[in-house]
């Protein structure tokens, strides 16, 4: 009988036979595991996902079910609730269950994890900078077709409904859209001496900072500007003012001089003049008069109007080379692997809430840009725009705004590394050239991954 | 002798033939009452842990229908990265803060609430609260605590003529601020298995140190502390590995910024996957904290468990 060998003792003979075996088990394994899991789930044309459970309630159990994801909860969600209410009511042949997930994001997430469990709602809610990535991935009917005489693209926002079209489709129609404003205190500006209006450029927008510098309320320095660090959409709307942007197709204008001095700007307000702040919660802040002033979607109205106990005033966006207003917000899309019938049930859903009093309904309860002409020039959206002049002003804002420049579209890097770019200028005061140069670089691998689809689905 | 040995050569066989009956009988015993919960570990433990190491060898942006593989290029491209190098040094300061604060903490409230001084109970309870709270809600609670403008903070600060830092928006105290919730939340646990471990001692072994003279100190540092090692090595590596999934607290109050000052790998890890839609890189990210958890623990299994005294 041969005594056990130690455990050091057969360390030193090299392998055993259970090490050998274990290892060439993980070799094995690699391309094995790649065909074990996911690998060929590439959808044909006419595959037909399965729909989320939930409930139908029995009255509407006869009738076609439609799924619609959404993101809105608390007020607005009561909005869309009610006019889902009515159309239950208008017709007799559809339900829509309205499923929420808080956040644009959120429903992001979970719809593509529904493309991979094969199982997808009939409409979602996607915002301005996500719905392009499911268009590529080709997840997102083509509405073109479903649109007739009675409910044609013509009814929406020309600039809106461009935003979802592409070569020639309709993917993503307009329904909770916006533009940030300019939001300022007026009793401050009051009490300081500034004109009852919004800076024109942002130079003005400096001086006038400069004038406040020093101003007290409730014992507390009060800044010009509370800015935001979670959400770089009020900087792609300053890098077009300095006549810069993100990008010219996938061709990135971070680096461009541009660019950098709207960036510097941001960062010499608030380092060198001291007259802003990164905030963690820039509406409380404004709503408390911690700040003077600050830049805030136009959806943000309503709260505002209710929670501000002084004059507040709203503005187009500073100018500085040009103008530079984004529009931002969400739409509604249909998934391209729900059945033929739920797609139709679907298109019944989406041209209710987009069509008559539904459309203005939305508008008015929620405080988001009307999207169709019709409910644009409503005898309600006239009469709250001539009461509150500050959603006369989002209106009018309109006009001089565009959509996402491609890369903020289409590269889901673009926005989290753009955030983290302005949170090290605002909060550490970091160089915006060679903060924005790292972006750059580090955004190169991230475009080149989708640049073939890019040219394929968008530009080909 | 013979008779004997004959009936022993008769009955081997039968024997063994009974054993192996017995034996099987006992292996699908063990496999009826095993089997369900081997079959949920498989599933939602070693599946997902073999899916997440596919994951790492393929390119997927978690729309499209199939995940490219990519080989190795994932954990190349980690490795290279200065970004993960800073998330790796931010995650060790991380856990040992938390890890060494808790339990430094955790002994001493132990040590005081083993003194069964008046309204002790009310205080425990008050301790452990936090550990039994969501942490998202300690997250919102706490960030109106930290608000410069108008949190508690604030006050604080104020009444000894020092203005609040920017606690959440300042890449500076961010860091310092998620530390300060983590242990508050945790150290109430720590402190009741550390209590649990003090009243488990043998009150003789305490009762001879006194009479030997050994003062409070020294009973505490020779023979307190070491009877407690079995706690301390069990809190070491559960609040280590604590510690690394943290995820919470920094998704509500921070989301890893200002400008990644609070991206640990748990959070990169997420980051990732869901906001940048990187699902391979961040399932590499993923395999390398497996990794560095499993070593870890293998580590403290070595050569703290001998230090410890049962």
């Amino acid at each position: 009988m041969h005594p056990r060998p130690h455990r050091r003792d057969r360390a030193r003979s090299g392998l055993t036979r259970r090490q050998l075996l274990g290892a060439g088990l993980v070799a094995a394994s690699t391309p094995a595991l790649a065909a074990c899991f996911n690998g060929g789930t590439g959808a044909a044309e006419d595959t037909v996902y399965g729909q989320p459970s939930g409930d139908i309630p029995d009255e509407f159990s006869d009738r076609q079910r439609v799924v619609l994801w959404s993101n809105w909860t608390s007020h607005n969600a009561e909005v869309l609730q009610r006019n889902i209410d009515a159309f239950h009511e208008a017709q007799a042949d559809i339900f829509c269950e309205i499923q929420i997930f808080e956040g644009y994001d959120n429903v992001e997430s979970k719809l593509a994890a529904s493309l991979q469990a094969k199982q997808v709602p009939d409409i979602s809610v996607l915002s301005d900078v996500v719905w392009n990535r499911f268009y590529l991935n080709q997840a997102l009917e083509p509405l073109t077709g479903y649109f007739d005489e009675n409910f044609g693209t013509d009814a929406f926002h020309e600039k809106f409904i461009t935003e979802g079209t592409v070569k020639n489709d309709v993917w993503w129609v307009p329904f909770g859209r916006s533009t940030p404003l300019f939001y300022f205190n007026r009793d401050i500006f009051a009490d300081v001496g500034l004109p009852d209006r919004a800076p024109e450029t942002y130079e003005e927008y400096r001086d006038w900072g400069m004038e406040l510098k020093g101003y007290r309320r409730n014992s507390t320095d009060v800044a010009m500007r509370a800015y935001t660090g979670t959400d770089d959409w009020y900087f792609q709307g300053s890098s077009w003012a300095f006549g810069g942007g993100y990008s010219n197709g996938l061709d990135m204008l971070f680096t461009s001089e541009e660019t950098i001095a709207a960036l510097e700007f941001d960062r010499a307000f608030i380092h060198d003049e001291g007259l802003g702040y990164l905030a963690a919660d820039p509406t409380g802040d404004f709503i408390s008069g911690a700040a003077a002033s600050m830049l805030q979607s136009t959806g943000a109205l309503t709260g505002i109007d209710e929670a501000a106990e002084f004059e507040y005033g709203c503005g187009f966006l500073p100018q500085q080379a040009t103008t530079g207003v984004p529009t931002g917000g969400g739409g509604l899309s249909i998934l391209r692997y729900a059945s033929d019938e739920r797609k139709q049930a679907a298109w019944e859903v989406l041209k209710f809430l987009c069509t008559g009093a539904a459309s203005v309904d939305w508008t008015l309860g929620t405080g988001y840009l009307p999207t169709t002409k019709a409910a644009l020039e409503s005898d309600q959206v006239r009469q709250k725009a001539a009461e509150n002049p500050n959603y006369q002003v989002a209106i009018d804002q309109l006009d001089i705004a565009q959509g996402p420049d491609v890369v903020r579209r289409y590269v889901p890097e673009c926005v989290p590394e753009a955030n983290g770019v302005i949170q090290a200028v605002y909060s550490g005061g970091n160089d915006p050239e060679s903060a924005l140069t790292t972006m750059q670089s580090n955004l190169e691998s991230a475009i080149d991954r989708i640049r073939s689809q890019y040219e394929e689905r968008v530009e080909g | 002798m013979t008779g004997l040995a004959t009936s022993t050569a008769h009955s081997t066989p039968r024997m063994s033939a009974t054993y192996r009956k017995r034996h099987r009988r006992g292996v699908a015993l063990f496999a009826l009452f095993a089997f369900p919960n081997l079959a949920l570990i498989g599933v939602f433990a070693y599946w997902p842990v073999l899916e997440n190491l596919y994951l790492s060898l393929t390119r997927w942006d978690f729309i499209g229908p199939a995940p490219l593989f990519v080989g190795l290029e994932n954990y190349a491209q980690l490795f290279t990265s200065a970004t993960f190098v800073d998330v790796l040094r931010i995650t060790l300061i991380w856990v040992v803060v938390v890890v060494g604060v808790s339990l430094v903490l955790g002994i001493a409230l132990a040590s005081l609430f083993s003194m069964k001084l008046p309204g002790t109970t009310l205080v425990t309870g008050i301790v452990f609260a936090p550990h039994v709270i969501a942490g998202a809600a300690i997250a919102a609670v706490w960030l109106f605590i930290f608000d410069p403008n108008y949190g508690l903070a604030r006050v604080l600060f104020n009444a000894v003529g020092l203005s609040s830092p920017s606690w959440i928006t300042d890449a500076k105290w961010a860091l310092p601020a998620l530390l300060i919730v983590s242990i508050w939340k945790g150290v109430g646990f720590v402190s009741i298995v550390y209590l649990a471990g003090m009243q488990g001692m043998p009150s003789d072994v305490l009762e001879a140190a006194r009479l030997d003279g050994a003062n409070r100190w020294q009973l505490f540092r020779r023979i307190i502390l070491p009877l407690l090692s079995p706690t301390t090595f069990f809190l070491v590596i559960t609040q280590t590995i604590g510690a690394f999934q943290a995820f919470d607290v920094i998704a509500v109050m921070t989301g890893g910024g200002p400008a990644s000052a609070t991206t640990t790998l748990s959070w990169f890890i997420y980051d990732q996957a869901f906001n940048r839609s990187n699902v391979g890189y961040s399932a590499a990210a993923g395999t390398v904290m497996f990794v560095l958890l499993m070593a870890i623990t293998i580590l403290q299994f070595r050569f703290v468990e001998r230090k410890v005294h049962y």
